[in-house]
């Protein structure tokens, strides 16, 4: 490819660095497509927040109390062509969703949203964190403009929740699982397990994180068919 | 005295200020505040089951996640009364023995651009994440996962690791230890290949009292936890404070932890002290230490594979959940790190607290930017390797 590399960037506004230091491992895997910059190599913050860039990784849940936090997020929105909520937090919340404020010293920070709560997201990647490998299959997918796969990280994109309990509802309640295991394998805490070939949901180790049920073959044939949840 | 806002720094692991108010060229007082929002994870636990305590608890941090799962299970191991088999322990340890070293080399991805003269950086950056990744592989290998791993669990380790894939960490661990002696401790320890600024940091002692629980695990027998008190940084100014100093601490999204009410330093440097007779008073000491606690890791690893048998059982076969109040201590890569638990008569948490190393280190960085120069200021927070979640703004206060 001729011409500039495509810039992008990573910011984190709050998460707990797991998607930050998966971000940081993909960068041998994606600097021959785009030059990246993450708060973890850069010398002086401006040089990730005050210029304009082509994407922009955002990972970390926005606490809806924090008006700063809002801000940085509105100002790499306004700086980004495409913006991408990297990460289970920033796409759905994952388990900042549990949050209920009252911890000193800042007993008000109560909620924590997804970023598509507050500003536009082109794309959400999901995971906790997601792999470094998905950074770079998503960054050949921009480039080469491979539409379907980028048509599947936009639809996610349009989601405030998924969990675990969404896969049960939508896809084993009503018949649908076909007992692949994908959900099994998937799930970043083992709370998913397969018993007589239906996933059963350990409740009380779901984080609510949706990686099940992005990996779900079938959620996600229905979701791009544009089937309403 | 001059004042100008301004230098924002970054390459730590959290989302922080350092505001210093110098005279001239040297720094009179630092302070060292932490504005990341607060996702009230001691809040959030109530109520809840301790196994998803866990599941989130390591979610606290994605550096250190696995030094939270271990303190978050011991604590509640240590309410309900069980204690996991002694293979289970070993490959529990093992897992977070390589979480300190896979934070310890993501340290050395940040310190970088400080410690190093032009020329070197890249081949280093080349085989530092060569290390991560076999670092990782190994993680994953024994925990599941290379961050937050699945198998941590209350009861020791959710799986065991089979007899055949002995072979593959076996030859891991190898590559790891080459990289780690070719290209840590080779470049860190080495002069000719180090800055001027490090040549700086040997010139400044920083001697406060040193805590540590053990070197390799963690042992709440040997801290006295009720010893550890927290405090609003605030509380920590001595003399009258400004309206423009209050303002700048109210910001503050983290408390700080004093030992019998003394600021104490926690980590690898207090870690070597304690253990291992480690003697080094200067700030370069601090990264000198790392690197020495690097090696011993991986010394340990090999100890810990060469003992576990892995045909015995990892797990505790009963885990009844019911009411008590149990300590966690575990050593995590910046330093001990506590949790206390109280489970309800149900066996749900009634009460959830966490004390991490960073909450020792943030006063201490304050004292050690004393009197070094305004231009190194910025290299101080790094070299303690703070965990918040980024960036590091410098800015001087005025009077």
């Amino acid at each position: 490819m001729s011409g500039e590399k495509i810039k992008v960037i990573h910011v984190d506004i709050g998460g707990c660095e797991g998607c930050s230091v998966s971000f940081l491992r993909s960068l041998p895997l994606i600097s021959d497509k785009c030059a990246a910059k993450t708060l973890y190599t850069v010398d002086s913050i401006d040089e990730l927040l005050e210029n304009d860039v082509d994407i922009a990784f955002v990972s970390g849940s926005v606490c809806l109390n924090d008006e700063e936090t809002i801000e940085t997020l509105k100002s790499v929105r306004r700086r980004a062509k495409i913006l991408i909520a990297f990460g289970s937090c920033a796409s759905f919340g994952g388990v900042t969703r549990f949050s209920r404020g009252g911890q000193e010293p800042k007993p008000s920070h109560r909620t924590f949203a997804p970023l598509n709560q507050v500003v536009e997201v082109e794309y959400s990647i999901p995971g906790c964190p997601p792999p470094p490998q998905t950074v770079n299959s998503f960054m050949i997918a921009y480039q080469r403009q491979i539409v379907t796969q980028l048509a599947f990280f936009s639809k996610l994109s349009e989601f405030k929740k998924l969990s675990g309990f969404d896969l049960i509802d939508d896809i084993v309640l009503t018949g649908l699982c076909m007992g692949c295991g994908a959900c099994e394998v998937s799930c970043p805490t083992g709370a998913i397990k397969l018993i007589e070939r239906r996933p059963n949901l350990i409740v009380e180790k779901c984080i609510r994180c949706g990686t099940c049920y992005v990996r779900c073959p079938r959620a996600m044939q229905l979701l791009i068919r544009g089937v309403k949840k | 005295m001059s004042v100008t806002v301004g230098e924002r720094i970054t390459r730590i692991g959290g989302e922080a200020k350092l505001y210093i108010r110098c005279d001239g060229d040297t720094v009179l007082y630092g302070l060292f505040i932490c504005e990341a929002p607060v996702r009230g994870f001691e809040k959030l636990l109530v109520g809840k089951n301790p196994f998803f305590a866990v599941e989130a608890s390591m979610r606290i941090c994605g550096i250190c996640h696995t030094s939270h799962g271990i303190a978050c299970c011991e604590a509640i191991e240590h309410a309900i009364g069980i204690y996991p088999p002694r293979d289970g322990l070993l490959l529990r340890e093992a897992c977070g023995i390589l979480n300190r070293i896979q934070s310890h080399i993501l340290h050395q991805f940040l310190i970088l651009n400080d410690f190093f003269k032009k020329g070197f950086k890249k081949i280093l950056l080349k085989n530092l994440f060569k290390a991560l990744e076999f670092c990782n592989r190994l993680l994953s290998r024994i925990g599941g996962a290379p961050t937050h791993p699945p198998n941590i669990t209350i009861g020791g380790l959710m799986k065991g690791v089979p007899e055949a894939r002995m072979g593959d960490i076996q030859r891991d661990l190898g590559e790891l230890e080459k990289l780690v002696r070719e290209y840590v401790r080779e470049f860190f320890l080495d002069d000719d290949k180090l800055s001027n600024k490090v040549d700086i940091l040997r010139e400044y002692n920083l001697e406060l009292g040193k805590v540590a629980s053990h070197m390799f695990y963690g042992d709440r027998f040997n801290i006295n936890v009720e010893e550890v008190s927290v405090v609003h940084p605030m509380d920590l100014i001595e003399n009258p404070i400004s309206e423009e100093l209050r303002g700048i601490l109210a910001k503050s999204s983290a408390l700080c932890a004093l030992y019998r009410g003394k600021k104490v330093e926690v980590g690898p440097r207090s870690r070597m002290t304690i253990y291992r007779g480690f003697k080094g008073s200067t700030l370069y000491d601090l990264q000198r230490a790392r690197v020495l606690e690097m090696e011993l890791n991986i010394e340990r690893l090999k100890e810990i594979f060469n003992e576990v048998d892995l045909s015995a059982p990892v797990r505790t076969g009963e885990i009844p959940l019911r009411k008590g109040s149990g300590i966690g201590v575990f050593e995590a890569p910046r330093g001990t790190l506590i949790h206390k638990v109280k489970l309800d008569d149900t066996g749900h948490i009634e009460s959830y607290k966490v004390i991490v190393p960073t909450m020792f280190n943030i006063p201490v960085i304050g004292e050690a930017v004393r009197g070094i120069p305004k231009s190194m200021a910025s290299v101080i927070p790094r070299l303690f390797d703070p965990c918040i979640p980024c960036a590091v703004h410098m800015v001087e206060v005025r009077t």
